[in-house]
């Protein structure tokens, strides 16, 4: 009998989609679906039947392409960015959970944000911690990197091939012919999805060496910044012993 | 290394810089605009700014206005009516080392600078901008995002990223990403280094020019999606805001000169240019014979308009071809190098206590606040003008309160366009949305719906909390649009439940996999939020029986909802020495089971047997399909009743759904409200009657004895009981005495206790005590290392 779907199908598909909502590329692989067709239209057009290209339309069409391929990198470059902060937050997320507000600590680097936009005298000297809400809570990223760890392996899952299996025919005297021409179309359909699932695991992959040397480098944080404080706290505890002793 | 590393590094290594900004405002005869904008600027997150104002020829009180910001900002005077000469102006007089300019008749978003400086921490780009939402009375739309140019002026100025429309269509070469002039940003240095802007062009294409020449000489020009300005345009010398009425010719000359100018020197072949300017008058041209042929404007003035564009055409392509550009090198000979001195900071001490500003009106609260104005985000899937019922209307009653108490309001409701327009006291955010998550529930519909709208919110949510710094979000039980951003936990979430889905399918007896899993998703939405805030006690009673909430006892709180006062004139309560010969007895909401009406009719007959000369008037939209009824008779509710009660038809009329001034005339020319609901979570239209001095009749249900004061506003009656429902009704009708008592003691009561004020209030309270725990929680945790 097929099992009820409960809420806890439901939380789990939202907290799917909120992380698919990180990594979705939906806009770049239009993208480069349309360029590929701009391209194919182009060369129709420049080089199909009927009159010779000028030089300065085959020039104007490379220009165009020219110009797709460079928004695409630089989209795909701020995308990067994009994950890099969505990192860095999921790790900050995670060092306050079980907290039921996990949220509520969230709302903290806001609060601190408030404290310093209430700071301001009105002074541009004023410290500012610009952009990175998150910037001063370094985590500690060991869940990430289990998670990192079961997103490599399933990575690895994704890449085995596919296999499919042909129903045999059972029409007499060319049952044989249609048997054989039918695992030949289903060759083909296994060569080409697997050339994708291929194209795509690459990708995850390098997804996931990406994130790896994110949560890597995070850690490196975490250590200065801890070398920092206690450079810090020594240096205060020192100078406050001078001022003690200059006072006597 | 591979790129991948090299470009993972260039990131990382990437320093927050805070840079000093100079927001330039150059503004003629818009004082009330500019007012507005001034406030709207004192609650910037971002502090290192200041601001210069360039006053053109101007004959109303703009100089008065600045002078309540002496000290603050600096007033530069530009004597002629050219918008490229007064932006050189500001930009030599600039110490930032970003120069922001913004129009007169715009609000930016309160992250606007900051989100600008968090660009300009990449050292390659030189000029920036943001998303306009243009703000209209009933047209809003997104005005630019991430627009892009060609060198012969074709433009898209909306596109849903950077890799929309690319390539684009068009005779131009060398598109470009451009900015609009009322949200666009530069490195100092960029704009000195390219002349600034060309002084030829007095309005518009001065942006756009700017653009192409920083991206020929090689600069970046990247515009963002966000950091957004919400515009609203004031009528000027050139032009009458929201109608047709324009120096339109100025706008020919402008891009005739730009084709030329720009189209020569990147390229492009002469007859594409001809042909383009051709376009240019042509279309000037039809657009004024259409004008015409509407009778917008007579024939006199299609001719003069369309010899303009001749006029318009030619300057443009002999100012194009015969002079020099006129840049900032040759008019301002006297340009510095940056920031020699410091900037002087706009912001003060009490500037982040200053209240919400209307960017429409510029009306704004007279309250003086001892802190912080809040920034919240309330969700209603309806939301008036275009759509009232009861959660739409209670949450458009908050968000005018929360505005006259000093806050700033964002809703998002449902709309076909992702625009922003700005109604009573709140921006009001519209969200689309596909049903393309969630593939898995496709088969539950209700659940689907749900599950993407509230995916959608949550997007939109999180570009709010991005560019204007939300701080926490308020949703509605009913269809949870919250839900997804709870789950999320990226921001606090208070709960306003209503009539729980579990309890409407139990009344309705309604039973389905689809209700089923709403109602556990409305139980989850609860557990995940970080206050619950009931609008009567019943409420609260009545989710703690139906949903688990044992955890949570301490984390609820009892607002009652509140309406806005009508005038005094407006109430008609009749004289009680002198009582009406005929009497109206009304009913307001859908004709469904839950809302009493099989009870009503049942009790109808009784009463007119008793009194035969009152009418009944029964207002809003038949429901009998939903709630089965339809399904058991074959009928809808008032086929039924005319079917079963022929003889009383002329007694009883049913009007449908209705609109607001209905209603509220409605509410002004009856003589007794009833509404004998199952169940009212709080029962809104009671206070509506109320408020128009009404004796009330509802049941003993729900939330409805605390709004009526059973004896003293109204009398409560059993649920589904017709007997007690006629009497008290023959009892009301027959002393009118009473009724007028009651009457008046309803509006009392409602002004002591449920205006929307007094609800606001409430509401403030558990905010401030939300975000207050979250502070609280923040600094207890150790600094984890």
């Amino acid at each position: 009998m097929k099992r009820p779907i409960t809420v806890a199908d439901i939380l789990n598909s939202v907290e799917f989609e909120l992380l698919q909502h990180a990594l979705l590329q939906d806009d770049v692989s239009e993208s480069i679906q349309r360029l590929k067709t701009y391209q194919a239209r182009t060369r129709v057009e420049l080089f199909g039947q009927g009159k010779s290209p000028t030089f300065e339309e085959v020039v104007s069409a490379q220009f165009n392409a020219n110009e797709m391929m460079a928004t695409l990198i630089q989209v795909m470059n701020q995308r990067l960015e994009a994950l890099r902060q969505e990192v860095r937050q999921a790790a900050y997320l995670k060092q306050h959970a079980p907290l039921t507000s996990d949220s509520l600590s969230e709302r903290a680097s806001l609060s601190e944000r408030d404290s310093f936009s209430n700071r301001w005298p009105g002074s541009s000297d004023a410290q500012f911690d610009t952009l990175d809400v998150f910037a001063r809570h370094v985590s500690n990223v060991d869940d990430k990197t289990s998670t990192l760890g079961a997103l490599v392996d399933s990575i690895q899952h994704a890449s085995l091939p596919l296999e499919m299996e042909v129903r045999q025919s059972n029409v007499p005297l060319i049952g044989s012919l249609l048997n054989r021409i039918r695992r030949a179309l289903h060759e083909l359909v296994l060569f080409y999805t697997n050339k994708v699932v291929r194209g795509q695991t690459e990708i995850n992959e390098l997804y996931s060496a990406v994130l790896q040397e994110l949560v890597a480098l995070n850690q490196a944080q975490a250590q200065e910044i801890a070398q920092l404080r206690w450079r810090l706290q020594r240096l205060t505890a020192v100078e406050e012993s001078n001022d003690t002793a200059s006072d006597q | 290394m591979s790129i991948a590393d090299g470009c993972t590094s260039c990131y990382l290594a990437m320093p927050n810089v805070e840079h000093t900004f100079s927001v330039i405002v150059n503004t003629t005869d818009r004082a009330a605009s500019l007012k507005i904008l001034l406030q709207a600027l004192e609650h910037q997150s971002y502090p290192h700014f200041e601001v210069i104002v360039v006053v053109g020829p101007t004959r109303d009180h703009t100089l008065e206005i600045l002078q309540d910001y002496d000290g603050r900002l600096r007033v530069l005077h530009c004597p002629v009516a050219n918008l490229s000469v007064s932006r050189n102006m500001g930009l030599l007089a600039a110490r930032g080392e970003i120069v922001a300019y913004i129009d007169d008749d715009a609000v930016p978003s309160r992250n606007w600078l900051l989100q600008l400086n968090r660009l300009f921490a990449n050292p390659l780009i030189a000029a920036t901008g943001g998303t306009v939402y243009l703000i209209h009375p009933e047209h809003s739309t997104i005005q630019h995002r991430l627009g892009i140019i060609s060198a012969l002026a074709e433009q898209y100025d909306v596109r849903t990223g950077l890799l929309d429309q690319l390539p684009p269509e068009g005779l131009g070469r060398f598109w470009t990403m451009r900015m609009m002039g009322a949200n666009m940003a530069y490195r100092r240095n960029a704009l000195l280094a390219v002349g600034g802007f060309d002084e030829f062009y007095e309005w518009v294409y001065d942006d756009t020019d700017l653009a192409m020449r920083l991206a020929a000489a090689g600069f970046l020009v990247q515009p963002t999606a966000e950091a957004p300005v919400y515009h609203v345009p004031a009528s000027s010398r050139n032009r009458v805001a929201f109608t047709f009425q324009g120096r339109w010719w100025i706008q020919t000359k402008a891009a005739v000169y730009f084709s030329i100018r720009n189209g020569r020197a990147l390229g492009v072949p002469l007859r594409n240019i001809l042909r383009r300017i051709g376009y240019f008058v042509h279309g000037h041209w039809l657009w004024n014979v259409d004008l015409y042929r509407h009778k917008k404007i007579s024939f006199k003035q299609l001719f003069q308009a369309s010899m303009l564009e001749v006029k318009g055409a030619f300057l443009g392509a002999t100012n194009a071809l015969f002079r020099s550009p006129v840049l900032l090198s040759e008019s301002m000979p006297n340009k510095e190098d940056p920031v020699s001195e410091p900037i002087k900071p706009f912001l003060r001490q009490d500037s982040a206590l200053q209240p919400s500003v209307d960017p429409v009106s510029g009306r704004r609260s007279t309250v003086t606040l001892v802190e912080p104005p809040l920034r919240v985000a309330l969700l209603s899937f309806n939301y008036p003008p275009e759509r009232y019922e009861g959660v739409g209307r209670s949450t458009n009653m908050l968000a005018r309160g929360l505005f006259e108490l000093g806050h700033t309001v964002h809703v998002l409701t449902h709309g076909s366009q992702p625009t922003t327009s700005y109604y009573d006291g709140a921006y009001v955010h519209r969200v689309p949305y596909r049903l393309n998550r969630y593939m898995q529930f496709r088969h539950l519909p209700k659940v689907h719906h749900l599950l993407n709208y509230s995916h959608a919110v949550h997007d939109r949510l999180l570009r709010l909390f991005l560019n204007d710094d939300i701080q926490i979000v308020d949703t509605p039980l009913w269809l949870t649009d919250g839900f997804v951003t709870a789950v999320s936990g990226k921001l606090p979430v208070v709960v306003r439940p209503v009539t729980a889905q579990r309890q409407i399918a139990e009344i309705q007896n309604q039973r389905d996999d689809d209700l089923r899993l709403i109602g556990e998703i409305e139980e989850a939405l609860l557990q995940h939020a970080q206050f619950i805030v009931a609008n009567t006690n019943a409420t609260a009673r009545a989710l703690h029986q139906v949903y688990s909430l044992s955890g949570k006892i301490d984390r609820i709180r009892v607002v009652p909802y509140g309406i806005e006062a009508v005038d005094e004139q407006e109430i008609r309560p009749f004289p009680s020495h002198r009582p009406p010969t005929k009497l109206t007895v009304l009913y307001v909401g859908r004709l469904e089971k839950r809302k009493g009406i099989q009870d009503l009719f049942a009790a109808i007959p009784k009463v007119l047997r008793q009194l035969p000369h009152v009418e009944f008037v029964i207002a809003g939209a038949d429901n009998s399909q939903s709630d089965g009824f339809k399904r058991k008779t074959g009928l809808n509710y008032p086929a039924y009743f005319r079917k079963r009660h022929p003889e009383l038809t002329a007694n009883v009329h049913f009007l449908g759904e209705v609109s607001e001034e209905k209603l509220h005339s409605l509410y002004q020319s009856c003589h007794l409200f009833v509404a004998p609901s199952l169940y009212e979570s709080f029962g809104l239209i009671y206070l509506e009657a109320m408020n128009y001095a009404k004796p009330v009749i509802g049941c003993r249900a729900g939330g409805i004895p605390e709004v009526v004061d059973d004896g003293v506003t109204g009398r409560l009656v059993d649920p589904e009981s017709p007997e007690q429902l006629a009497e008290a009704i023959v009892t009301l009708l027959q002393s009118p005495r009473m009724l007028y008592e009651y009457g008046v003691a309803g509006r009392q009561r409602l002004l002591d206790r449920f205006t929307y004020i007094h609800m606001a209030r409430g509401f403030e309270q558990v905010y401030r005590r939300v975000l207050a725990e979250a502070a609280a929680v923040a600094q207890s945790q150790p600094a984890h290392v």
